[in-house]
């Protein structure tokens, strides 16, 4: 399917693309998920998102498949996240876009990432409760390190050890089961 | 290679894994993409001006003349056509225009008895008031059923296209007279309009005609000229993160699109209003405003106390409790912070944190600049209320600046005394002490067993200040509303329940004072439009000091007269013109390229809230990154041509190229940075610091009080000290220091 119906006259105008909808509704969650991955913290990820998407409505892409498409939006989400690195003069997590991106797919195949989703979901009721209550304390309400060694009774250096321990069992689990 | 390549596979891997955790720990999902907006914003921006003149020009038409409205569509740009509408509309509007004008002259009427002293019937009145709100709304409000009637080809599209922004007035108040009937005066937008108000208590829609009057005044006086009015989607995704805290689910979306009234925004406000996310996010702002900074040293900044405490203030708010019977609450609280204790009190943690380690100074600089939104920082130490009461005086013409009422240093100390009635048990030991880790786990363990517990202290200490002459005076047990609160006989209160009564004294005092009322204001303003209405520092402001005091001073009496009804405040606010205005963004690039006039119009706009507060300003940097850039700017001297900003490609009419902006060297920073215009009396201020012996820790001090009500911090000291040896110019760094720092 051809989207580019628009000539380089119109595209200043209103671009017309009746699938427009449908493209990003699809490609969404996948390139939001990479922008997280890749070091963008929610609202810049949202940011990001709708700068690729609105890339692509300014300059429509011609869809060969669905595999194709969302590597092409990876690679503008990428480049629009060095702009914005740039401009903020901050780094990037990765150093090798094209590594990078074999993990990727590696992690969150074709289906977005949501096979991953659900095997971490398993994979951390597996954790003890003190390792679960660590990350939650970390992930979900940025609690500092201190923080958390307070809530435990255990001391930093502790505190930074539970959570790498358990950060790396759960790579290995979620590792072993999107195989 | 390979093995470094199996590293990074696996640190990619930690990285995928944790931000996969984090989406799922957070229950966080990406923001829905609005399709029809984004496909909006990929018109080429210039069409898209020129089809945001030509949308305001339509609304100006309408408002001026009912019977030729004329409908515009979004569909082309390129091809803005004003349509004729059909008899039958002509004639809805034809007769919607004549009732209009005779509710409005029954209106004027019937407030210029009200304002005589008559009662007019309350009855006809609101439904007077009724009728002209709605008008007034489908005047400001471009709906997007309007929007979606297919525009037909029409020879007026041309000089539409030629409008120019500036040539668009804002399209608000030209049917605005009805819903202002107490302010009937205010015809004529050059003359100033009369906003004390303070004996009414206006419903909604005034107190939004009194906040956009004002407003208009202001910029009216000064010439400056608003950004455009944002549609109404735009509004609503504005509106749900600020009084939401939320972005706007798709649910809400199409519930306000469904919705075809011209009252839309309002009856979602009342909805929104009436939500627990509005309580949940109100009482975080709440809890921001007045508690202080949490410092990154403070380990007994308990999370788990924190949100309890949030949690009560949640609770509180939902209840319909008003905010200074919160606060009341808040000061007289005493107790346990543990949840299971018998006098467990949640509310004891404003003490508990203000009052940490018997720090009344702390305290009381919490009462001064949290609660009465006073410069708690300086007055410790200057009696600056006469140079402050100075400024004000030389522009107030009408009020008399001596009425404002402040608090001095004597006051300051006089509080403090008071304040130290307070003890708060069970303090816990800063980690950053510890030096091994059996310390670590003793004091850890001493951490859990402490719980703190705020109460009335048991032995009295006379507080002792230090005047600038260096004579110590002893701090009297005294409000500043002059009531001593020691007894005759007593040199100073003996026991609890003299402490007791001392401090509900203060906290009756604090409540009832016009300040307190103006700083709720403030906080308010500043979480929904990005600055407070009137900073605490004078010297900081630059213009407008007038007009915003005036302003702020009726929000004050209003807020007051509603008992203190948040939810009445927020939504008069989000339907203010000042709400909906555009955003002005602008990229370095911009601001490299920008002439000094443009420059100034960008921050006079700023200053004035004639454009809603941009996300990112480029002149905004942590010092750190302008010492940083400064150190590389000027080492590039040595090795590079010294950065020269009339190289760089001029931009016709100044806007943000639609092209990714190059990146941003340290010099071009730099450059952004010096471009900030700092207020004239606080240069005036700066000059008087470098002529006294101040050290440099002191003067970067101060200079962080003004931007942040709090010292610098370790960090920011280096960094300062870094841009100090930069520029080997003491002036020249503190101005630094101010432009990257003040809002």
């Amino acid at each position: 399917m051809k989207v580019d119906s628009l000539d380089a006259t119109s595209r200043t105008d209103y671009p017309d693309w009746p699938e427009a909808a449908e493209f990003i509704e699809k490609h969404q969650t996948g390139v939001w998920r990479f922008l997280r991955a890749i070091g963008c913290d929610g609202s810049l990820a949202d940011d990001l998102t709708q700068e690729t998407f609105l890339s692509v409505l300014r300059r429509p892409i011609e869809i060969v498949n669905d595999a194709a498409s969302a590597s092409y939006l990876r690679r503008v989400a990428y480049h629009l996240l060095i702009t914005s690195k740039r401009r903020s003069a901050r780094t990037i997590v990765t150093s090798s876009m094209d590594v990078f991106e074999k993990d990727w797919m590696r992690w969150a195949g074709e289906d977005s990432g949501e096979a991953a989703i659900d095997a971490l979901t398993d994979c951390f009721d597996r954790l003890t409760e003190r390792a679960q209550l660590a990350l939650r304390m970390r992930f979900s309400e940025q609690a500092t390190r201190e923080e958390i060694a307070s809530e435990l009774g255990i001391t930093e250096h502790g505190a930074k050890n539970l959570m790498q321990r358990a950060k790396g069992l759960l790579r290995e689990c979620v590792e072993a089961k999107i195989k | 290679m390979r093995r470094s390549e199996n590293q990074m596979n696996k640190v990619n891997s930690e990285h995928i894994m944790e931000s996969l955790l984090s989406e799922y720990l957070d229950d966080s999902t990406p923001q829905e993409i609005n399709v029809d907006e984004l496909r909006t914003r990929a018109i080429d921006p210039k069409t898209a001006i020129r089809f945001d003149a030509a949308f305001k020009a339509a609304n100006k038409g309408w408002a001026s003349s009912t019977s030729s409205q004329t409908v515009i569509t979004a569909h082309h740009p390129r091809r803005v056509k004003l349509r004729t509408p059909s008899f039958w509309t002509k004639s809805f509007y034809l007769l919607s225009g004549v009732a209009a004008g005779v509710l409005l002259a029954f209106g004027s009427w019937s407030f210029l008895k009200l304002e005589k002293g008559e009662k007019g019937s309350g009855l006809i009145n609101s439904q007077m008031k009724l009728a002209n709100s709605e008008l007034d709304h489908k005047v400001k409000q471009p709906n997007a059923a309007d929007n979606k009637i297919a525009a037909e080809t029409s020879p007026a599209s041309g000089s539409s296209e030629l409008l120019s922004m500036d040539s668009v007035p804002f399209p608000t108040n030209t049917s605005k007279g009805s819903i202002k009937t107490d302010r009937s005066n205010v015809s004529d937008k050059s003359k100033k309009p009369s906003i004390s108000g303070s004996s009414i208590v206006l419903n909604s829609d005034q107190l939004v005609a009194l906040v956009d009057d004002q407003m208009e005044y202001m910029w009216k006086l000064r010439g400056v000229n608003p950004t455009t009015a944002i549609a109404d989607e735009q509004w609503l995704q504005r509106a749900s993160l600020l009084v939401l805290g939320k972005p706007v689910s798709s649910e809400d979306q199409a519930n306000f699109l469904s919705d075809t009234s011209i009252t839309r925004r309002q009856n979602w406000l009342d909805s929104a209003t009436q939500s627990d996310d509005f309580y949940q996010h109100w009482s975080n702002k709440f809890a921001n405003a007045i508690l202080p900074k949490s410092e990154s040293t403070e380990s007994s900044d308990s999370l788990a106390d924190r949100t309890r405490f949030k949690t009560w203030l949640q609770n509180r708010l939902k209840a319909s409790i008003p905010l200074n019977e919160i606060v009341n609450e808040i000061l007289v609280a005493q107790g346990s912070l543990v949840a299971n204790a018998s006098d467990y009190s949640p509310q004891a943690y404003w003490w508990a944190q203000v009052a940490a380690n018997d720090d009344h100074s702390r305290a009381t600089n919490a009462i001064t600049s949290n609660l009465l939104g006073q410069r708690g920082s300086c007055i410790r130490c200057h009696d600056s209320n006469a140079s402050s009461k100075q400024l004000l005086s030389n522009s107030l013409s009408s009020n008399d600046a001596s009425n404002q009422p402040s608090v001095s240093r004597d006051d300051y100390w006089n509080l403090a005394s008071v304040v130290s009635g307070i003890s708060v048990l069970g303090k816990k030991v800063a980690s950053s002490n510890k030096s091994n880790e059996a310390q670590s786990a003793a004091s850890t363990q001493e951490q859990k067993s402490t719980n703190r517990t705020v109460g009335y202290a048991e032995d009295w200490h006379t507080l002792f200040y230090e005047r600038l002459d260096r004579s110590l005076i002893a701090a009297k047990t005294k409000l500043p509303n002059g009531v001593d609160l020691t007894a005759p006989s007593e040199k100073r209160p003996t026991s609890k329940d003299a402490i007791r009564k001392n401090i509900e004294q203060l906290a009756s005092w604090i409540t009832s004072t016009p300040t307190f009322d103006q700083r709720q204001v403030n906080w308010v303003w500043e979480s929904m439009l990005g600055q407070p209405l009137q900073n605490r520092y004078l010297i900081v402001e630059s213009e407008g000091l007038v007009e915003k005091q005036e302003l702020l001073e009726a929000l004050g009496n209003q807020l007051r007269g509603s008992q203190f009804n948040l939810a009445k405040l927020v939504k008069a606010i989000a339907l203010t013109n000042i709400f909906q205005l555009e955003s002005q963004s602008c990229d370095p690039v911009w601001y490299i390229t920008s002439t000094p006039q443009e420059l100034a119009d960008y921050q006079q706009r700023q200053h004035l809230f004639a454009s809603f507060p941009a996300t990112m300003d480029p002149s905004f940097r942590s010092l750190k990154h302008v010492a940083t850039w400064f150190r590389k700017s000027h080492s590039s001297v040595l090795g590079q041509p010294s950065f020269d900003p009339t190289k760089l490609p001029k931009l016709k009419d100044g806007r943000k190229p639609e092209s990714v902006a190059p990146e941003v060297t340290p010099a071009q920073t730099e450059f952004i940075v010096r471009s900030r215009v700092l207020p004239k009396g606080l240069v005036t201020e700066v000059e008087h610091w470098l002529k006294s012996s101040m050290p440099w820790e002191e003067l970067v001090d101060h200079a962080f009080y003004l931007a942040d009500d709090a010292p610098a911090t370790k960090l920011e000291q280096m960094s300062a000290r870094e841009l100090l040896n930069s520029t080997r110019d003491r002036r020249q760094a503190i101005q630094r220091i101010l432009a990257s720092q003040l809002p």
